[in-house]
């Protein structure tokens, strides 16, 4: 029998907890029955038992920090499927983000993550870019560049002619008399590939009497920023979002991605030097809400009668909504209340969809093979509407209809509830 | 040797089937027991010509080679103790034929458990064996060790379900045994001395089972006692009375106390033992068997019972007992689930030993088990990290064996031996036992080189 090593000295106290917290790990492999990455690879190192493994074994020292070490912990999606199943309840996902942030500090971020995240800070050039692609996609530009770029470029929807702020300029949105003051949050996507979706929310929340606040102070939640190891720009970004919303003494602040809201809920730990901004973090993240979330169990549904023709509709579980915000049930409930419309359950539809933020840009081979399983899944119900409530999975599961020709929209489901009035 | 081995292996096998990162080792180096070894190189065959190479190869460098699944047992069958090939076949993972006039299906071995009774039972069909890990286990690992479950006590283990084999022997070689006749005597039964030989003699590439027709109706009944021997009792009186459950499970106060923690399945956490009871068969026959059946509970002085109203009451109450090992690992870092069987009448005597080395020793041991064949599982739970715990952990194992082997039982139900249970096997086996098959061994493997140093 194997007698337990100790982590090695001088870990963060984080890591270091975590560490003793595997201990637990008995490798039942409960976890690869519902690891998406192991699903498709039949590896062990792609599963939450296999990744523990090395996890410790590097916090111990035995192992070297290495390429290899690094694109595994990459290859974790986060979707915390393991969790759930694990009877100890390890956290393989934080340990992982942990591990990942270890190497950062050790390695700097890589300079590809590094602009990656200099497009984020700035919510107009996420727009450009997106322009820019599409510029090259329809001039055949795009052909002249290395196959591995060009099949990356085609993981982004066609791009809008405007920003969902530059649509608001054009037609700023009407105060009337709501009962509730509603911040909405769009997020860096929809205002940069989903307009039509900003469009619908507000419709829809000024159907259920709030007064609607939105501006083109909104910066990127800093989700992105964080994993990449910028500390400071992600309190940055937070101290901007939290002012801004605070600000303008909203009772809620409403998004419409399951990632940007799930990001809100860190607001807190990253002030814990500064007791002011933390009492105002803790304001703002006690205000959030994902907009299906707060329409169910707020305000109350009101339908519109407006019938939807007969369209049968399937419903995927974003990650960060369904395991990190608990919202599951109230996308189904919406879904189901909408006039002319048959809603379908899809086999696995808590399984990743692969997007996990820019997992899918980094690793598209996995991504595309969890991609075409869910995919599968989606066409067994004969669904002709797939719907899902983040921005990434929208993006994902629309690549993924183009790529393997399934004639299916992708919607969020409050542009169906919009339809409705 | 390693990188000439891994040369060997890249040559006929290609780059991408052939691991040798430290990373990549680590990971085969484990299963679910307590042991680990380094392998010096893993092979992911997606065919039967990737586990004919790999044989050449060791055969050729005379290097152990274990085959591999999902590596969920829990004796150590798949540690790569002598270092070597892991040859892992989770790849070959396709039913090739699900054949409804004969009633048998075929598949790879890479296929899980769950997925391949999913798969029957689409066709209305029926694959008994029922090991709890079923839902990341390889067939092909549970005809390895020869794995059973809950409804072994009316319809048997793995064992007496496989028809036919097809196996890569050590010099790479193609054999096949059986096929899908039900009957058949003619020669020695060559596939089921595979069964349960824990990767011993031949790699597995292809298996055929015997498949049974979905029984109508399925009843489930849970009943609490006071005392443990009440709870012995009731089985003893159920098979007296020619009712033969499809499932008959017995667990003690402090397991259903942790997996009332662990999960809320409805049991009654101050009873002394609870019994969980199915039965199956038509429509009618459930009826009176449930009826008989909650009799006879009650005769032998059950506190409650609870008859499920439907199935998804039945789930629960049987995912409570799958999540046993779950429940257990949620309390302690390190659980070892022990796997004594006894003759079904004997039953209570063991429980009563096992009680008797919990005392001993001061410490817990959850036990759970299929009482309706005599197979218990007592559960040492420790904290490695607690010397006097750990250091008591091997005593204990070794007297519930003893205990065992004294009332006529064996040191495995239906874990398999690998290497936790290699010391206690010449305490059960004679030496005329061992001799023959250490013989067998050198007929099939004479260079000794397949899953080298397991199973008895």
């Amino acid at each position: 029998m194997e007698k337990l090593p100790n982590i090695r000295p001088g870990m963060n106290p984080e890591l270091e907890k975590i560490y003793y917290q595997t201990d637990a790990c008995v490798r039942c492999g409960r976890c690869t029955a519902v690891c998406p990455t192991y699903k498709v690879t039949r590896k062990e190192m792609m599963s939450a038992r296999g990744r523990i493994f090395l996890a410790r074994k590097y916090l111990e020292g035995s192992l070297e920090l290495s390429k290899t070490f690094t694109l595994y912990n990459d290859l974790c999606l986060g979707c915390q499927a393991c969790l759930e199943v694990c009877p100890p309840k390890i956290e393989t996902d934080k340990l992982i983000s942990l591990i990942k942030q270890d190497i950062i500090d050790k390695q700097g971020t890589p300079l590809g993550s590094k602009m990656m995240l200099k497009i984020c800070s700035h919510p107009q050039a996420f727009h450009w870019i997106a322009k820019l692609l599409d510029f090259n996609k329809k001039s055949g530009i795009l052909h002249l560049l290395p196959h591995e770029f060009q099949n990356r470029a085609n993981m982004l929807p066609p791009a809008s002619s405007k920003t969902f702020i530059e649509m608001l300029e054009a037609e700023p949105v009407k105060t009337g008399r709501g009962k509730l003051k509603v911040g909405y949050y769009p997020g860096c996507l929809t205002n940069a590939l989903y307009p039509e979706l900003g469009l619908a929310v507000i419709k829809v929340l000024q159907q259920h009497g709030c007064n609607v606040v939105v501006s083109d102070e909104i910066v990127c939640c800093g989700l992105p920023h964080k994993a990449g190891g910028e500390h400071g720009e992600h309190r940055r970004l937070a101290r901007k979002n939290i002012e801004f919303f605070l600000g303008h003494d909203v009772d809620y602040i409403v998004t419409n991605c399951g990632t940007c809201t799930r990001a809100f809920k860190e607001y807190v730990d990253i002030f814990e030097h500064d007791a002011h901004m933390m009492a105002k973090a803790r304001q703002f993240v006690e205000k959030s809400r994902d907009i299906m979330e707060f329409l169910t169990d707020t305000t109350g549904l009101n339908v519109g009668s407006k019938s939807l023709g007969g369209i049968r509709v399937t419903y995927h579980d974003s990650c960060h909504l369904n395991r990190g915000l608990r919202v599951s049930k109230q996308p189904r409930k919406l879904l189901e209340s909408l006039p002319g419309t048959k809603f379908i359950e899809m086999p696995r539809a808590n399984w990743c969809c692969g997007g996990a933020g820019s997992f899918s840009f980094k690793h598209p081979d996995t991504a595309r093979k969890i991609l075409r399983q869910k995919i599968g899944d989606i066409q067994s119900t004969e669904a002709q509407v797939i719907t899902a409530g983040c921005q990434g999975c929208l993006m994902q599961l629309g690549y993924g209809t183009r790529e393997f020709g399934v004639n299916c929209i992708v919607k969020h489901p409050i542009e169906l509830l919009a339809l409705t009035y | 040797m390693s990188t000439n081995l891994v040369k060997e292996l890249t040559s006929l096998l290609g780059k991408d089937k052939v691991l040798y990162r430290p990373e990549d080792l680590r990971c085969y180096s484990y299963d679910c027991s307590n042991y680990r070894h380094l392998p010096d190189a893993v092979v992911t065959a997606d065919c039967r010509q990737d586990v004919v190479s790999a044989m050449m190869v060791a055969a050729k460098l005379k290097i152990p080679v274990v085959p591999r699944g999902s590596a969920t047992n829990l004796c150590g069958a798949t540690i790569p103790v002598q270092g070597g090939i892991v040859l892992d076949t989770l790849s070959m993972n396709k039913i090739l034929e699900i054949d409804k006039e004969n009633l048998t299906v075929t598949c790879q071995p890479g296929v899980i458990t769950v997925e391949l009774q999913a798969a029957v039972e689409k066709e209305g069909l029926f694959y008994p064996p029922d090991p709890q890990g079923l839902n990341m286990s390889s067939i092909g690992g549970n005809v390895a060790l020869d794995a059973g479950g809950p409804r072994a006590v009316k319809y048997g283990v793995t064992r007496n379900y496989v028809l036919g084999l097809e196996i890569v022997l050590a010099n790479g070689q193609v054999l096949r045994t059986g096929g899908k006749n039900t009957k058949d005597v003619s020669g020695y039964n060559l596939t089921q001395l595979f069964v349960g030989s824990e990767g011993t003699l031949g790699v597995f590439t292809e298996m055929t089972f015997k498949l049974l027709p979905q029984p109508e109706a399925r009843r489930t009944l849970i009943c609490a006692f006071d005392d443990i021997a009440d709870a012995s009792r009731t089985v003893t009186k159920i098979i007296d009375h020619k009712i033969v459950p499809s499932m008959l499970e017995l667990l003690d106060r402090i397991s259903v106390g942790l997996i009332q923690r662990f999960m809320d399945a409805g049991y009654p956490s101050d009873a002394e033992a609870v019994l969980l009871i199915e039965v199956d068969g038509s429509l009618t026959d459930v009826d009176k068997q449930i009826d008989v059946v909650s009799r006879l509970c009650l005769e032998c002085k059950a506190r409650v019972i609870k008859i499920a109203k439907n199935a998804a009451e039945a789930e629960v109450i049987w995912a409570g007992r799958k999540s046993g090992f779950a429940a257990l690992s949620a309390y302690k870092p390190a659980v070892l689930p022990e796997d004594a069987v006894v003759p079904r009448n004997k039953l209570p005597d063991m429980v009563a030993k096992v009680q008797a080395i919990s005392k001993k020793y001061g410490m817990l041991l959850p036990t759970f088990g299929h009482a309706g064949d005599g197979n218990v599982h007592p559960h040492i739970c420790f904290d490695p990290r607690n010397k006097e715990e750990a250091e008591k952990v091997p005593k204990i194992k070794d007297e519930i064996y003893q205990a065992a082997l004294s009332l006529g039982g064996s040191i495995s139900g239906e874990h398999g031996i690998g290497l936790s249970k290699k010391h206690l096997s010449p305490l059960q086996h004679k030496e005329l036992n061992l001799g023959l098959m250490r013989g067998i061994k050198a007929v099939f493997d004479p260079d000794n080189i397949l899953n080298p140093g397991k199973a008895f």
